[in-house]
């Protein structure tokens, strides 16, 4: 399964973006592609409702997005996200760290 | 005067350069990694690791404790290959160095995140880790989490005990973690299977993945045997159901099997402690 990501920044500064497919070592090169297309922004909503895989370069990912979230002074929403996939962020603590980003930033 | 002697034979081309460097890389690696593990008296421990490609970022180590204990670690540093084995290197200095004078394994983990937090952060990377202590006089193993899968405990009943769930972030997640620790006892005959999620997630030619049912089936199915029994058992489940599916990511297991009542750690950097 391949990779895919739809992203848009509206004229308001909100950031959508959609995972698509499988994220991993392999996908990540177009994933870090397309992050870097976005401009600036006051929020990001992920959603990850079609995403069936993620590996642990890919919550790499999703932990960068946290950390410039908090660089950048941008809120991130988390949405969609599959039983299976969450279960890895639970175990994983990046609920634990999105948590703790938002309520610094 | 002296001549200078110039060599006819052609420089080595990088491809072949870079192919000798990964394959001595890889040595270090298997040396530091499937080295010395510490004789046990009345219980056997088993640990091996298989990376996806020639070296990888699984990590497993065990530090035999003055006060008899064994501190056991099992681990996964984010993404495969030399990036992750060089950061794996890092972990186990880490874990060598805190092992020396932490009191226990929420300790551990907390002075390990605490050194590699900011080199984690500046590389983009992370580190999952389960850290325990065996107890052979009590049969307690305490164990702290920062992120990883939690071990299975496969009862002398032939059951597998659900271990006290127990979260906590990955190394490099957040600055100044304190680790909270949970205690189960095992009873004489208990197995304790530690693993890194490559096991489960391994896949085969459809893409279904290994799954933790499968893995807890084939613990079930070859209980009474051997650790080292027991660890071939698994990897051959694995190898039956990937077949000819290329390796996805590292595999790694501990297993420690409690035979008896009591257990003396004879290990090879701490006294001998009869009891």
């Amino acid at each position: 399964m391949d990779f895919a990501v739809e992203h848009l920044v509206n004229p308001n500064g909100e950031g959508f973006l959609k995972l698509i497919g499988v994220l991993d070592i392999y996908t990540i090169e177009k994933f870090n592609l397309e992050m870097d297309k976005l401009g600036p922004m006051i929020s990001l909503t992920i959603d990850f409702s079609e995403l069936y895989f993620i590996d642990s370069t890919g919550i790499g990912c999703i932990l960068q997005i946290l950390f410039k979230s908090k660089e950048h002074h941008f809120s991130v929403d988390m949405i969609g996200i599959r039983p299976e996939i969450s279960d890895i962020f639970e175990v994983v603590g990046l609920y634990q760290i999105w948590k703790t980003i938002q309520k610094d930033g | 005067m002296f001549e200078k002697k110039f060599s006819h034979n052609a420089p080595d081309s990088l491809d072949q350069t870079l192919k000798r460097e990964i394959h001595l890389a890889r040595n270090i690696q298997m040396k530091l990694l499937n080295g010395k593990q510490p004789v046990l008296e009345n219980a056997q421990l088993r640990g091996s690791s298989i990376p996806a490609r020639l070296i990888g970022g699984d990590y497993y180590d065990f530090y035999p404790l003055m006060n008899g204990k064994l501190r056991i670690v099992i681990g996964d540093v984010m993404g495969k290959g030399i990036p992750a084995a060089m950061l794996m290197i890092l972990t186990r200095g880490a874990f060598r160095s805190a092992a020396e004078f932490t009191k226990g394994p929420g300790e551990t983990l907390t002075a390990m995140n605490n050194a590699l937090f900011e080199d984690l952060r500046s590389l983009g990377s992370f580190v999952t880790l389960l850290c325990a202590d065996w107890d052979p006089k009590t049969g307690r193993l305490n164990y702290a989490n920062a992120g990883h899968p939690l071990p299975l405990i496969i009862k002398h009943t032939k059951t597998i005990l659900q271990v006290p769930k127990l979260l906590g972030v990955m190394l490099g997640g957040l600055p100044h973690q304190i680790y909270e620790e949970k205690e189960i006892v095992l009873d004489p005959k208990d197995c304790v299977y530690f693993y890194t999620d490559g096991i489960i997630e391994a896949q085969n030619r459809n893409g279904e993945q290994f799954k933790r049912d499968r893995l807890i089936q084939v613990l079930l199915e070859n209980y009474e045997k051997s650790a080292e029994d027991l660890e071939k058992a698994v990897l051959k489940e694995i190898l039956d159901f990937a077949q000819d599916t290329p390796q996805r990511d590292d595999i790694t297991m501990v297993i420690l099997k409690n035979d008896q009542n009591s257990t003396f750690v004879s290990g090879f950097n701490s006294p001998v402690m009869n009891y």
